[in-house]
């Protein structure tokens, strides 16, 4: 007969519940995690089952150890009393509840351990190697004892054989100082930083100065505590120093805050990196709310993880291809999307800008009024629009098979200053093309050859179309993924700028006020010289990104360069040996 | 609830190739087998049409003359001096003599040309009512607000409305040649038809409906613009080129790009002189009335002969050539890149 239930809570990591038995007879009876129950037993085979415990710890296993104490009906009577007085408290519920059960679980017997086999999650050690791969740094927070995340971390592959292990622990700062392990382990890790190739923040090494960091929970909040003297902020940067050089960290015995006080910790540091949390427990909530973007793995430890983060998964292993497909198209899609707003608008407005040069600064509009209204929302809408939800620079079993190009896109690669001001540069060095191409066309002489003259709406089509070309054409030139769609847009945008300009020129339309643009786009292009006009600016306009693209692409190729111009010979993935299933807690930058 | 991978759920997306992004695409790649040949046939190309331009453009004639009168030269100085600041300015006329060695070839076009004049200000631009224009009754005796201040005038609506109207050019020309020194003057033909688009006169710009057969009784009640010295039914003695259709009228009202602009006067192409002007002397008989002195502007007289490129613009001939020139100078340079990258290539692709 269930008569108690001590539930359990992770920071004492431990529950107990009190039973009666047929006989009569009163037990509690403990479990929990070895460093939690070892302390309160006073009889057992103690160190016969603690090296039992190790061992199984080693192989990856994950233990428990139970305990039990028998309580006569007087004990019993203080031990309800007790819990009885902590759940009705008023003020401090949570402090007397923790006071109860420290009294309440002591001088226990031990009564053995038990060992669960936590099986990996089917290819979570592939899922891993190809994140290292992408110049992503993967770090563990676990709630395990170093041994068993350390066999884990063997298992995924998150340390490899020649990866040399470096341990922060509270078996090391006991005996040193903390000051002196972080000192030594830093001495250790920036020795050879000078050989590696600098790549910040990437796990790339593919020679053997492979270092991994275990850290556990205690020696965190040891460097974490505020201290009077002001050094925890260098302990705080030697640690994010020594992390830096670490091919992969491992932290265990995490209590759950602390895993959100790690992520925030590397948040803030130098770089600011963008961190992601995936987890699948509700002790990994608190971390996938601080990271950047959290992770829930909808799994059989309920759903609290996932209904706390930003996306769910059901699956360890689908991480790889949401990051490093999903994720590398969305990057490319929307870095393009904004740099060619902006440069279509430069574009556009700029020539505007250098007309009030030459109209007394009368903010006379170079274009009519359909065009201006029109140009963002019919002219130019849709190829962009299409591309940011079509596009694939390179085919998805490529990126699938190759995660180190993921490194391309690294640390906003796109949407730097330096490629924005390319894109800026681009679009003014256009606008001054157009305008000046179309003025030194018209300078006082007519274009036409039967003498008549041209007017000042002529002059601003002529700078539109120009435009309106060149601006989808731009497009048309970035776009690497040719669908119908792309076709039917690209093509149809410029068609409908034609006909929607015929049959606006074309028509006396009752409704406007002013009759400016009768016949102007007609009569523009039934003169020879417009045409070779827009001819030449539109290539001039372009020739400038065609020149840089082919250069670039032949002198300074980038790794997603390369595998385009590689033939693409189609090659069968190969499967991998894991077929364990388990989820680990993981924290990947 | 038990979430299952198998079973498909309502709100599992469909597997088609058009929402999985499957569908079959085509993968172009710039690369410099594709884009060498482009380069250089691009290059040729328009080096061909560069130089094509360039000897036609080249092969056009223009004469020009300032008539403003600014540097106290010339007959016109007489006219500039004269008090220009009343509106409307004294009548005036000068003369330009002028000889030509040898036959300008036809046929012949006379521009007026004016700088400093911004007929593309936004105000200025806005002020005229195309309604009354395309002989509207109802808007000829209401034109619109924008016109204002050339909106009423006495009390009378003004008809054509608006400041471009009012400020329409008003200098005539008359050209006339002697082949001998001693031989009297004879008149060229100026031919003042068709100068404007044959839209904008045709359909654009309409004379209101006649009243009793008369295009005075139809403007009835309406006044001229304050500058004109006549009504605007008055403009021209031809009554197919009278009121808003007149010729010099549509062209004027056709606002020009830039503050330097010229708008065609006529033709030169009947008679004797439709293959061109023959060799001689010329005096051209100018009624000075514009006054351009006022903002610091500058009139000027362009003869010109016309190719199928328009006139004289050797802007567009350089153009193709210095790109033409351009691409071909880039294709040698990627040819050289490419070749010497090519061998890198080869060996990093035997080393993998």
């Amino acid at each position: 007969e269930l008569l108690e239930v001590l539930s359990f809570d992770s920071v004492r990591r431990r529950m107990s519940v009190i039973v009666r038995s047929t006989a009569g007879e009163i037990y509690l009876f403990c479990k929990g995690a070895d460093s939690s129950i070892f302390p309160r037993v006073i009889e057992g085979k103690v160190d016969q089952i603690r090296s039992r415990v190790e061992r199984n710890a080693v192989e990856g296993l994950r233990t428990l150890c139970v305990a039990y104490k028998r309580l006569i009906p007087e004990e019993y009577e203080g031990v309800c009393g007790l819990l009885q007085a902590a759940k009705v408290a008023l003020q401090d519920r949570e402090k007397k509840l923790a006071e109860a059960y420290e009294q309440i679980e002591k001088d226990l017997i031990l009564l053995g351990a038990t060992a669960v086999e936590d099986r990996l999650q089917e290819k979570a050690a592939d899922t891993i190697e190809a994140l290292q791969k992408a110049g992503i740094k993967v770090w563990v927070l676990t709630g395990d004892k170093m041994e068993t995340a350390a066999a884990t971390c063997y298992a995924c592959r998150l340390f490899r054989r020649g990866t040399q292990l470096l341990e922060l622990t509270t078996k090391r700062i006991e005996e040193q100082s903390l000051h002196d392990v972080l000192f030594e382990l830093s001495k250790t890790v920036l020795r050879c930083s000078g050989s590696l190739t600098r790549d910040h923040f990437s796990g790339l090494s593919t020679d053997m100065h492979d270092y991994g960091l275990i850290i556990d929970g205690a020696a965190l909040s040891l460097i974490m505590k505020p201290r009077e003297d002001g050094s925890s902020a260098n302990y705080r940067e030697l640690f994010l120093d020594i992390c830096r050089n670490c091919s992969a960290v491992l932290c265990c015995r995490m209590a759950p805050l602390q895993k959100a006080q790690i992520v925030k910790l590397i948040k803030f540091s130098k770089e600011h990196p963008i961190t992601l949390a995936i987890g699948d427990g509700a002790n990994d909530v608190s971390m996938i709310l601080e990271a950047h973007v959290g992770i829930g793995v909808i799994g059989k430890e309920g759903r609290q993880a996932a209904r706390n983060s930003d996306y769910a998964i059901p699956k360890f292993k689908h991480l790889k291809k949401m990051l490093l497909v999903h994720g590398h198209f969305y990057y490319i899609r929307i870095s393009e999307l904004v740099q060619y707003f902006f440069y279509k608008n430069v574009c556009f407005i700029f020539p505007q800008f250098l007309y009030q040069f030459f109209c007394g600064f009368s903010q006379q509009t170079l274009y009519d009024t359909a065009y201006l209204t029109l140009y963002n929302i019919s002219f130019t809408s849709l190829p962009i629009l299409l591309y940011s939800l079509m596009e694939q620079h390179v085919g998805v079993d490529v990126l699938k098979r190759d995660p180190s190009l993921y490194r391309d896109i690294a640390k906003n690669a796109l949407l730097r200053w330096r490629v924005f001001i390319y894109w800026t540069f681009l679009g003014v060095f256009d606008a001054l093309v157009f305008f000046f191409g179309a003025y030194f066309m018209f300078e006082n002489t007519t274009v036409t050859s039967n003498g008549q003259m041209f007017g000042n709406w002529t002059f601003g089509t002529l700078v539109f179309t120009v435009m309106v070309f060149t601006v989808t054409l731009k497009l048309a030139l970035d776009t690497h993924y040719w669908t119908w769609i792309n076709h039917f847009v690209i093509w149809g945008s410029l068609l409908f700028y034609v006909v929607f300009s015929l049959l606006w020129g074309g028509i006396i339309w009752p409704f406007l006020s002013y009759q400016r643009m009768y016949y102007v786009f007609i009569h523009m292009l039934s003169c020879g010289p417009a045409w070779l006009g827009i001819l030449l600016l539109i290539t001039v306009s372009l020739l400038p990104d065609i020149l840089k693209k082919v250069l670039c692409r032949q002198l300074w190729p980038t790794a997603t360069e390369r595998t385009q111009a590689r033939n693409q010979c189609l090659s069968v993935e190969q499967p991998t040996v894991f077929m364990l299933s388990q989820t680990s807690s993981g924290l990947s930058f | 609830m038990t979430w299952s991978a198998t079973a498909r759920g309502a709100h599992q997306p469909d597997n088609t190739a058009f929402t999985q992004q499957r569908l079959p695409a085509w993968h172009p790649l710039l690369s410099a087998s594709i884009t060498l040949p482009l380069f250089f046939c691009a290059g040729l190309a328009f080096l061909g049409l560069g130089l094509g331009l360039y000897y036609s453009s080249n092969a056009i004639q223009e004469l020009e003359y300032d008539y403003t009168g600014d540097a106290d030269e010339g007959s016109c100085a007489t006219c500039a001096t004269e008090d220009q600041g009343r509106a409307p300015p004294p009548r005036c006329s000068c003369s330009w003599y002028f000889t030509l060695s040898e036959l300008f070839p036809g046929p012949v076009y006379l521009y007026y040309e004016l700088t400093g004049f911004y007929q593309n200000n936004r105000r200025y631009g806005v002020s005229r009512d195309d309604a009354q224009l395309s002989g509207l009754p109802s808007a000829l005796h209401h034109p619109a607000n924008e016109c204002a201040p050339y909106q009423y005038s006495a009390g009378l609506p003004v008809a054509p409305c608006g400041a471009v109207a009012n400020s329409l050019f008003n200098d005539t020309f008359t050209l006339w040649h002697r082949r001998q020194p001693d031989a009297p003057y004879v008149e060229v033909p100026l031919d003042r038809s068709a100068i404007a688009w044959w839209t904008d006169y045709h359909i654009k710009f309409r004379n209101p409906p006649l009243v009793n057969g008369s295009l005075a009784l139809a403007f009835k009640g309406t006044a001229p613009p304050p500058n004109w010295p006549v009504p605007v039914y008055e403009l021209s003695s031809d009554p197919n080129n009278t009121g808003f259709v007149n010729q010099d009228f549509v062209v004027w009202m056709r606002t020009a790009a830039l503050p330097t602009f010229r708008k065609l006067y006529a033709r030169i192409r009947q008679g004797n002189y439709s293959a061109g002007l023959p060799s001689g002397a010329y005096r051209v008989d100018i009624a000075y009335n514009y006054p351009v002195r006022a903002f610091g502007g500058h009139k000027l007289l362009v003869f010109s002969n016309i190719s199928w490129m328009g006139g004289k613009n050797p802007f567009l001939g350089i153009a193709y050539l210095v790109v033409g020139s351009l691409c071909i100078v880039m294709g040698f340079v990627m040819l050289a890149v490419y070749i010497r990258y090519q061998d890198q290539d080869d060996d990093d692709n035997d080393d993998e």
